[in-house]
């Protein structure tokens, strides 16, 4: 039985390890199979204090991770299946194994959200993606949509120009919501073409040049919500930036969630909840801010009111 | 302190292919890992194709960097990695996109493997 336990490896879960194994307070850290968060995924962070010349996302979740190992933590790159917070001392399921401790601190982030469309499931890693830096390679010289009309569209349609010879940028409003430096990266690349008012309505296959036996994505429905128009767009890949939603399927019924799934803490801002000894950090519990700098901020907060909490028991 | 990883898994190329895959896999199924270095989740996957390929004596294990060979990787279509395809006479009998842990591999890889032997009877 453990002092605290803390479920996530992404900027909110490292810091709030740093924070707490620095306090002695020896946590486990349920890292999932995929480690490290959002930050995995993109290529260089420009606006984390501390780096003027930036840092590649995936270096900094090793330098974190380095970090929490340093001052002691133990890591267990499993994923949790089940919790149950009703005790004094929760238990946390895993899809390995089964741990007990006084304290825990939920930190699972967000993962992409899909459009629920027809084909997106179907053709999921044979032309549609949630992560341009990871796939982008594999559609060299080829045509290509991002949708979304955030920083992270803009930021993956203009990666995504290295390797395809078009970038197609589709957003259902009819002006980005991005910051403005971003926007205009994506809006004076030659190679985007922006669509506005215009959804994604389904994802069309055919059979692959190669392998008549495998289909892969030829084409995209779409529909122009502003001319009430329908029309067909050929593209090899579809890459969604359409947002996230929170990973808090496991804390259904053991704490409060809003109807977006967000865990409701107790007040605005803070990193507790209304049961003593549990805490939420980062993006399962922010849809406000959902910057890496913020995200840290709330595992370390979080560890200090472990800390504090676990001290007055 | 060096440790030597125990692993059966061949580190296949498009020049090794024909041979290593498609000709071997006409006697037994070849299941193949298909990774770049700067594929983190692939990073995850390989020591656990390491642990399977030597507990697992139905299937031959292989590997193919994309990066290096693109031939191949373009012949698959291959457009997210990690990918695993498994190929049985010849031909892709069974292919998954994305990383997962080490009993779901396992589980995959078994139920295909019953298929390909209720196919062959």
């Amino acid at each position: 039985m453990r002092e605290l336990i803390i479920v996530g490896s992404g900027p909110a879960g490292l810091t709030a390890a740093i924070y707490a194994a620095r306090a002695n307070l020896k946590p486990l850290l349920l890292a999932g199979f995929s480690w490290g968060g959002q930050l995995m995924n993109t290529t260089i962070i420009e606006n984390f204090p501390g780096f003027p010349e930036g840092i590649e996302g995936p270096k900094l979740m090793e330098n974190m991770l380095k970090q929490a190992e340093k001052f002691g933590t133990e890591i267990k790159y499993e994923n949790v299946v089940e919790v149950d917070l009703s005790e004094d001392i929760k238990s946390i399921k895993t899809d390995s194994g089964e741990y007990q401790a006084k304290s825990v601190i939920f930190a699972m982030g967000s993962e992409p959200r899909k459009l629920m469309i027809p084909g997106e499931d179907e053709f999921y890693g044979r032309g549609v993606s949630t992560c341009a830096t990871c796939d982008g390679a594999f559609y060299k010289d080829k045509v290509v949509a991002v949708i979304g009309g955030g920083d992270s569209a803009m930021e993956e349609s203009t990666f995504l120009t290295k390797f395809a010879s078009k970038v197609y940028l589709i957003h259902r409003g009819n002006e980005f919501r991005a910051s403005k430096i971003m926007a205009d990266r994506a809006k004076n690349n030659p190679k985007i073409e922006i669509l506005f008012n215009t959804e994604v309505k389904e994802v069309i296959g055919g059979p692959s040049e190669n392998d008549p036996n495998l289909k892969v994505v030829k084409k995209i429905k779409l529909f122009n919500n502003k001319e009430n128009s329908e029309s067909e767009l050929y593209v090899d890949g579809v890459f969604l930036a359409i947002g996230h939603i929170p990973v808090t399927g496991v804390l259904k019924d053991k704490l409060p969630l809003d109807d977006h799934g967000y865990v409701t803490p107790l007040s605005f801002g803070s990193v507790k909840t209304n049961i003593p000894g549990v805490f939420v950090a980062g993006e399962v519990q922010d849809h406000t801010y959902k910057q890496a700098i913020t995200t840290a901020a709330d595992g370390c907060k979080a560890a200090i009111e472990a800390e504090r909490w676990l001290a007055g028991k | 302190m060096d440790s030597v990883v125990q692993s059966k898994v061949v580190e296949v190329t498009d020049a090794t292919w024909n041979t290593e895959v498609i000709e071997a896999s006409n006697t037994k199924p070849v299941f193949v890992d298909f990774w770049a270095p700067w594929c983190t989740p692939c990073k995850m996957v390989a020591p656990i194709l390491d642990r399977l390929s030597m507990s697992m004596d139905n299937i031959k294990f292989a590997k193919l960097n994309t990066d290096d060979n693109v031939d191949t990787a373009m012949k698959y279509q291959i457009m997210a990695i990690p990918h695993f395809i498994i190929f049985y006479k010849g031909q892709p009998f069974y292919r998954e996109p994305g990383a997962r842990p080490e009993p779901v591999l396992r589980a995959m890889i078994e139920e295909q493997l019953a298929k390909i032997k209720s196919e062959s009877e």
